[in-house]
């Protein structure tokens, strides 16, 4: 019985080859997105773990986050003993002390600071220790760390954005010694090399101690990597014995954990989705695999029933058709995870070729992938080669060897797409309660729903996608008359095979639309909105936040093409006789606040008189002032009596609970420093030039940065745009999935009507209409699934809107043009599957074709 | 044009071999007498390896895949053994499939004419799948007969149908020949499916060996007995090809 199994797997060559293909298909797709998204998440760990030793020693009082703004007083530092006695203690394998600040920046050979408005410049000491777990800290990328003192290495893009080489003489801008002029002898970063809009400065020890705490022989901090083998957690607990008060000891893990925190970007919504993607890729493979083996479930039951009646126990039969799905199952599955592997690779490359690395991380060979494919792979293999054989033996022997390869046809229901439609409606009501009523974390209700919906829509796409298909054939039969009518005929005729092969098309448009709506609705929400908040054409501020001199306004007052400009002030003060509370006090005048700004002054207005005061409403009823009243305020240089003319319904912009004319506030206190000011060019002046003039005004102030509106949005878009690609990546899997098992399923398809196509060709169809016929029919699958796709993915996407409405997207903009272009795209993907099949269906020879069984 | 005289095909062993119009022809033999060869070859749905098919003035044998496809589709009409139609299609679509492709009208009378005469007028919206072998037959006869064709080719047509049926679809064919003057050319090797032919065809190792007309079933039989014997009978004189039918008409 063996043998004549083993000689039944080769003779049949042709199932053999069709039925591990789908296998190392499915098995590619699960084994490439369980390793693709392994390989994401490692790369956001890594970015973030590379920045941080594995004991770190941080002041109790500021986090990681929090760089030094100012000069810190030495006596708070860490001295060089403190230093000694951590390097001494056991498991610690290096200790390096660090000197940071947050102030340093490159100054460009026009004199400007180059950074990104509200990035930090960090300058540290250059040490090279290794970053928690083993991983790369910082490293040099070209050139050569500073050795001696006036040598400085900056990250590489700081330096690309400045036009600087390695070896030319930089001037750097440092926060007590103003500028200096060093040698720039290298570029470096830390892991990956992603700073997020941060500059990267590294000097020797002493030159940072020099520049950050004033000569001082005095630590900010230190970064300790343990020996191997040793314990993080035990290491830092010992550390933090030896620290002196107000110091502490966290692991990398911690310190990591409080990164990915600040950084909101939330790493767990990320590896949600990538779970659920591993999720419905396995769901995919699992009806790829079914799909193939039901195509070939009559030519096996023949088999099995000839057996039968030659004398073969059904348990005898059983075991042949167990030990070849076997051996089919474990090549596939095998060739499959290598497939899977090489695809994450080509991945790879395609991104870096568009230019989005993902650092230095390399696919790996998880477990978790090969567990997973492996179990899938035989699983399903074994179930799908069962159900024939479970078929054969019901049926008498003659019976099944009579049936005939003419296809069945097949029902839209059945047990899975009535489960697909029942998990349907219960996302649904999922969705429905996270969005509309008020339960506890409904972003889980959500969630939870959007993965129902997925794959309830997939299980239940042969009876959902019917209209689709209807559509669309009816469109093909007006278009390309019986050829087409015949192509819809046949892509209805076993909608579970038709949608089963659509659904990786689905899948995978279902994700990018769900991107595609959220970053338009994102994208036009932050337009909206700054639209709404940032008034004029440029805002001139300072990167670090500190006031600068008043007169640069002035300057720009007078740049060619400014109409005039709003400048703000800020100062501390107290009112009347509490002597407690300092509030902050903004002046300006009321025709800044009014168009300079978007707060709102519902109640009443600011007047020109020098005694008008407009109080934000948290203010006014913190302190019971209200419409009318008269208070003083206190300031370092005097006292002012002023007279409450508006309430304002915002404190944040211009930052201060009270403001006042100008006039007020310099009776009170130092108008000399703006925070920031706000530009208004002339009707129809040129931009550029006024942006140019702005830029000269501001040269002696080399902290001042000149944005615009537009600049600050792209800024956020091009983050959101990373993400994107990502997922479109991820998209290119299913896609590359999603041909590839076409080509199978429509191959299968033309030989299980081999007869159909011979007799049609008799009767008079040319090689060219039965190429059609097959291409038309390969297309209306990918569009059935990129409907479906599409569809699922506008609604995700709007639900995501609704939910997030809170937290700043606030439109709903979803990008028609893209949608449209995505269903093209999946026709196209459609024609080129169907290349090889129709191809061999139109060689087809008719008389051998009549005659095949 | 075929349609205006005699339909000439040399074909097989230098044998001359007309098929009259208006005539109802079958090609009687053996399994592998080469009689299927023979009827593929006279309907153009293979080109011969060797020699010429010539369907009126048109040799098969130089034409392309497309233009040979189309001469199958305005001029010829086909009835396989079995798996007539496409299984997708209502018995309606299956008729009129040939014109669909072409994209011509369907000529409703002559429709009607046909759907009567095989009394398919209650099945017409019904897939394959619905229908009885014999139904799916006379669909078959229809589709065959629905686009005028100059002839009409049957490979077994009977051969998976019960007598009854049988005898529905050769009555039809029959009086397709008598009452629309259609040709038609039926491979067999049934004595009584032949018997339904004007003229019976003998084909014995690739070679014409004998013709027969207005045959009943009796003269068909003794003539199959006489021209294929068994092997292990007494042997009779080995019959003279014939090089030159004598014809009757």
């Amino acid at each position: 019985m063996l043998k004549a199994t083993l000689k039944s797997l080769l003779a049949r060559k042709f199932r053999l080859f069709m039925s591990a293909l789908s296998i190392v298909l499915g098995i590619a797709f699960v084994a490439g997105s369980l390793m693709f998204t392994n390989l994401l998440s490692r790369s956001f760990d890594e970015i973030v773990q590379s920045t941080v030793g594995d004991v770190n020693v941080v002041r109790e009082d500021s986090g990681f986050s929090d760089f030094t703004t100012s000069v810190p007083d030495p006596g708070t530092l860490l001295t060089p003993d403190d230093v000694a006695e951590v390097q001494a203690v056991d498991g610690v394998a290096r200790g390096e002390p660090l000197v940071t600040s947050a102030q340093v920046y490159l100054v460009d050979p026009d004199g400007r600071l180059v950074a990104i408005s509200g990035a930090p410049g960090i300058g540290s000491n250059w040490h090279d220790t290794p970053a928690a777990g083993g991983l790369e800290g910082a490293r040099i990328v070209d050139g050569r760390a500073p050795e001696a003192d006036g040598e400085v290495v900056v990250d590489p893009s700081t330096v690309e954005r400045a036009g600087y080489a390695i070896g030319d003489e930089v001037q750097v801008s440092t926060p007590l010694h103003g500028l200096e002029t060093m040698t720039l002898v290298g570029t470096a970063t830390y892991g990956s090399g992603s700073t997020a809009g941060a500059s990267y400065l590294f000097f020797t020890l002493a030159d940072a101690q020099r520049l950050m705490v004033d000569g001082a022989d005095a630590y900010q901090g230190m970064w300790v990597q343990v020996d191997d083998g040793a314990d993080p957690d035990a290491v830092a607990a010992a550390v933090d014995e030896v620290l002196p008060e107000g110091w502490q000891a966290s692991t990398g893990e911690e310190m990591a954990a409080e990164v990915e925190d600040l950084l909101a970007v939330g790493m767990g919504f990320v590896n949600n989705f990538l779970l659920i993607f591993a999720a419905i890729a396995l769901l995919v493979a699992t009806l790829l695999i079914l799909n193939t083996f039901s195509i070939l479930v009559a030519q096996r039951s023949r088999e099995m029933a000839l057996l039968r009646a030659l004398g073969a126990t059904r348990k005898q039969v059983r075991n042949s058709v167990l030990l070849e799905a076997l051996i089919v199952g474990v090549v596939g599955s095998t060739l499959g995870i290598l497939v899977g592997y090489l695809l994450v690779w080509g991945l790879l490359a395609a991104m870096a070729a568009i230019g989005v690395g993902l650092g230095d991380v390399v696919p790996q060979l998880t477990w978790r992938a090969v567990v997973v494919s492996y179990l899938v792979g035989l699983g399903v293999t074994l179930v799908a080669a069962l159900l024939p054989s479970v078929r054969a033996g019901r049926a008498r022997p003659v019976e099944a060897m009579t049936e005939t390869a003419v296809p069945t046809e097949q029902s839209r229901s059945g047990p899975v797409a009535m489960t697909g439609i029942v998990l349907i409606e219960i996302s649904a009501a999922l969705v429905a309660c996270g969005v509309w009523l008020a339960v506890p974390e409904p972003l889980y209700w959500v969630g939870l729903g959007a993965a129902g919906l997925l794959v309830g829509v997939v299980l239940a796409a042969p009876l959902i996608g019917a209209p689709v298909i209807a559509l669309f054939g009816w469109l093909a039969g007006k278009a390309f008359g019986e050829i087409g009518r015949m192509a819809a005929l046949n892509s209805r005729r076993q909608p579970r095979r038709t949608a089963a092969t659509a659904s990786t098309i689905t899948i995978g448009l279902t994700l990018v639309t769900t991107v595609a709506v959220l970053a338009s609705s994102v994208t036009t929400s932050m337009r909206t909105e700054l639209a709404e908040d940032q008034r004029g054409d440029f805002v001139v501020a300072p990167v670090n936040f500190q006031p600068f001199d008043a007169r640069v306004a002035d300057a720009a007052e007078r740049v060619e093409g400014v109409d005039w400009v709003a400048s703000f002030t800020v100062g501390a003060a107290r009112i009347n006789d509490d002597t407690e509370t300092v509030v902050t006090v903004a002046g300006t005048t009321p025709r800044a606040l009014l168009e300079g700004t978007a707060t709102d002054v519902p109640a009443g207005t600011m007047t020109d008189e020098p005694d008008s005061a407009v109080v934000s409403v948290d203010f006014a009823s913190a302190h019971g002032l209200g419409m009318g009243m008269l208070f003083d305020l206190h300031g370092p240089l005097g006292t002012q009596r002023l007279l409450v003319t508006g309430i304002s319904d915002d404190d944040t912009n211009p930052p201060g609970e009270i403001i006042v004319n100008p006039e007020a506030f310099a009776a009170i206190a130092d108008d000399s420093l703006v925070t920031h000011f706000v530009v208004f060019a002339d009707e129809g002046a040129d931009l550029e030039q006024v942006r140019q003039g702005l830029r000269d005004a501001t040269a002696e102030y080399p902290t001042v940065a000149v944005s615009d509106v537009a600049e600050f949005v792209q800024a956020q878009v091009d983050q959101f745009q990373q993400l994107v690609t990502l997922l479109y990546a991820l998209l290119g899997l299913a896609l590359v999935i999603s041909v590839l098992g076409i080509v199978n399923t429509l191959g299968l398809s033309v030989i299980e009507r081999t007869r159909e196509i011979g007799l049609l060709r008799a009767v008079g169809i040319t090689r060219p209409q039965v190429r059609r016929m097959v291409t038309l029919e390969s297309i209306l699958i990918t569009v059935m699934g990129a409907v479906l796709g599409v569809g699922l993915g506008l609604l995700f996407g709007a639900i995501l809107v609704e939910v997030n409405r809170d937290s700043g997207i606030s439109v709903l903009d979803i990008p028609w043009g893209q949608v449209a272009l995505f269903v093209v795209a999946a026709a196209g993907f459609g024609w080129l599957a169907a290349l090889a099949p129709a191809r061999r269906a139109a060689r087809l020879p008719v008389l051998e074709s009549i005659a095949a069984e | 044009m075929y349609g205006s005289g005699d339909a000439e095909v040399v074909a097989l062993d230098e044998v001359d071999f007309s098929i009259q119009a208006g005539e109802f022809t079958a090609i009687m033999g053996p399994s592998g007498s080469g009689k299927s060869t023979l009827m593929h070859l006279l309907a153009a749905l293979d080109t011969p390896t060797s020699g010429r098919v010539l369907v009126g003035d048109t040799d098969v044998a130089r034409l392309g895949d497309t233009p040979l496809t189309q001469l199958r589709r305005d001029r010829i009409g086909f009835i396989f053994q079995s798996f007539n139609l496409v299984p997708t299609l209502t018995a309606r679509e299956n008729i009129v499939l040939p014109l669909a492709i072409a994209g011509k009208k369907v000529d409703e009378e002559w429709f009607g004419t046909l759907v009567d005469v095989l009394g398919l007028g209650d099945r017409l919206g019904h897939k394959p799948s619905e229908l009885s072998g014999g139904q799916q037959q006379r669909v078959a006869c229809a589709r065959a007969l629905m686009n005028r064709p100059d002839i009409v080719f049957g490979d077994e047509p009977t051969g998976n149908l019960d007598s009854a049926s049988a005898a529905e679809v050769l009555t039809f064919l029959r009086r397709s020949v008598d009452e629309f003057g259609q040709t038609v050319v039926m491979v067999t090797h049934d004595a009584n499916a032949a018997s339904y032919a004007d003229r019976a065809v003998f084909l014995s190792d690739g070679r014409i060996v004998q013709e027969l007309y207005e045959a009943s079933q009796e003269e068909l039989l003794q003539e199959m007995a006489r021209i294929y014997p068994r092997p292990d009978a007494a042997k009779p004189a080995p019959p003279e090809p014939m090089a030159r039918p004598k014809r009757a008409l």
